[in-house]
């Protein structure tokens, strides 16, 4: 073997990506090269330092709500059959992010951490431009409903799984809405008034949904 | 269950199926974005657009079976966009690393507060990986993408040259230039063999 071949097999052999055969005729020639051999070291030792990099997990998981080839309103129409969450383990420390994808026009995350439970939910301005706002607003107050089935289902869940947590859980939900409704009144921004409205009416059910957890709970 | 099982589940409506598919890939693609873009928020963020992306054009892939060569092109095409979207590269100094990793080898304190100069310290473990991991950012884009996916990812060769449709020798050399690459960028910062011998 050639210097040039063994220099294209370098790479192969690296990631040992070389059948029994080549590697032995390669590794015929490292022993007889000492140039070859020098390259491989140098390289060996930049893949292993570099291999070391940790692998990392991430920090929430993604779970999505809604099936393929529904329109947003089909989907949102009927009722939510099970919460999927329910179903789901998750380990601890692991936020969960849920995406409700309703024909990728509107995008709500439901997280939860231990830092507690948030909410959040965002238009993509370049799909919303082509609506009406009355359709957008109707979108939007249909989505808001559906949101309260999804949150109620959440809550009794996280309910009966961790009692205590809950209030901790609560309390922070309950700072994220005020959070957020001041997010999302800067995000519908112009041309969305009419919107406005039905969320300040959809958020104090949302607060009234939290007082009613809270009273049971008592 | 295969992917394929998985995708063929969720196109026919069932949602649950697709989470699986989530399950599987989240943690590859999300270290592969990570090392991309050396940023945790930019990479949550690029992860989550992967996934609504393939969520919406799933019933659009024609081969399933090639299903991981797409999703990988999806991340890594995001991934492009973001970097050139913020367009923030420049070649660090080795002063400006530094500072960036948040340590320190030419003012060492010692207990009397003096100052003392130790350039061969050996770096601990987490100073090592933000030197790996700027030492990443400052290699071309076209061997940083391969770098990551063979090291990283553990594709075969064949594997990222389907992904990045190129001649698996491009994809050889490009990894080869790569890791060259990197050895001679910590050269650049004087990061020599006896630093590198660290602490666990
Ligand atoms: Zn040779």
């Amino acid at each position: 073997m050639k210097c040039d071949n063994a220099k294209s097999l370098l790479m192969d052999y690296l990631y040992e990506e070389l059948d029994a055969r080549s590697r032995g005729d390669f590794e015929q020639h490292l022993h007889s090269c000492t140039e070859c051999m020098a390259e491989l070291k140098s390289l060996q030792q930049t893949h292993k330092l570099f291999s070391a990099l940790p692998e990392v997990e991430p920090e929430e998981r993604l779970i999505f709500n809604a099936s393929p080839r529904k329109s947003w309103f089909s989907e949102f129409r009927l009722p939510l059959p099970q919460f999927s969450l329910a179903k789901i383990g998750y380990a601890a420390g692991l936020a969960i992010v849920v995406l409700l994808v309703a024909g990728s026009l509107a995008n709500l995350q439901i997280k939860n951490d231990e830092s507690g439970f948030a909410v959040k939910m965002s238009l993509f301005p370049q799909q919303t431009q082509e609506l009406s706002p009355e359709i957008q607003a109707a979108m939007l107050a249909q989505l808001r409903e559906e949101n309260n089935v999804i949150l109620a289902n959440y809550l009794q869940e996280e309910k009966r799984r961790n009692e205590k947590k809950l209030d901790v859980m609560l309390a922070s939900y309950s700072q994220q809405l005020e959070r957020q409704r001041r997010n999302d009144l800067q995000l519908i921004g112009r041309g969305l008034d009419a919107v406005r409205e039905s969320q300040n009416s959809q958020l104090m059910k949302y607060e009234q949904l939290i007082k009613n957890v809270n009273l049971q709970q008592k | 269950m295969t992917d394929i099982n998985l995708i063929e589940k969720f196109l026919d409506g069932d949602v649950n199926a697709f989470n699986t598919l989530v399950w599987r890939w989240q943690k590859p693609i999300f270290n592969f974005t990570l090392k991309y873009l050396n940023n945790v928020d930019d990479a949550k963020d690029i992860t989550q657009r992967t996934f609504i992306k393939v969520h919406s054009s799933l019933g659009k892939l024609k081969e399933k079976e090639k299903f991981s060569s797409w999703l990988y092109q999806i991340a890594l095409n995001q991934c492009r966009d973001e970097s050139k979207r913020k367009k923030n590269k420049h070649n660090y100094s080795f002063e400006e690393m530094r500072e960036n990793i948040g340590f320190d080898v030419s003012n060492e304190r010692d207990d009397s507060g003096m100052a003392e100069h130790n350039p061969a310290r050996k770096l601990h473990r987490n100073e090592l990986n933000g030197v790996l991991k700027s030492a990443l950012a400052e290699i071309p884009e076209e061997q940083k993408e391969i770098v990551i996916m063979k090291e990283y990812q553990g594709l075969k060769f064949i594997e990222i040259a389907a992904i990045l449709d190129l001649p698996v020798n491009t994809v050889k050399s490009r990894m080869y230039y790569g890791l060259k690459a990197l050895r001679k960028q910590l050269e650049k910062w004087n990061i020599d063999k006896e630093m590198l011998q660290y602490e666990m």
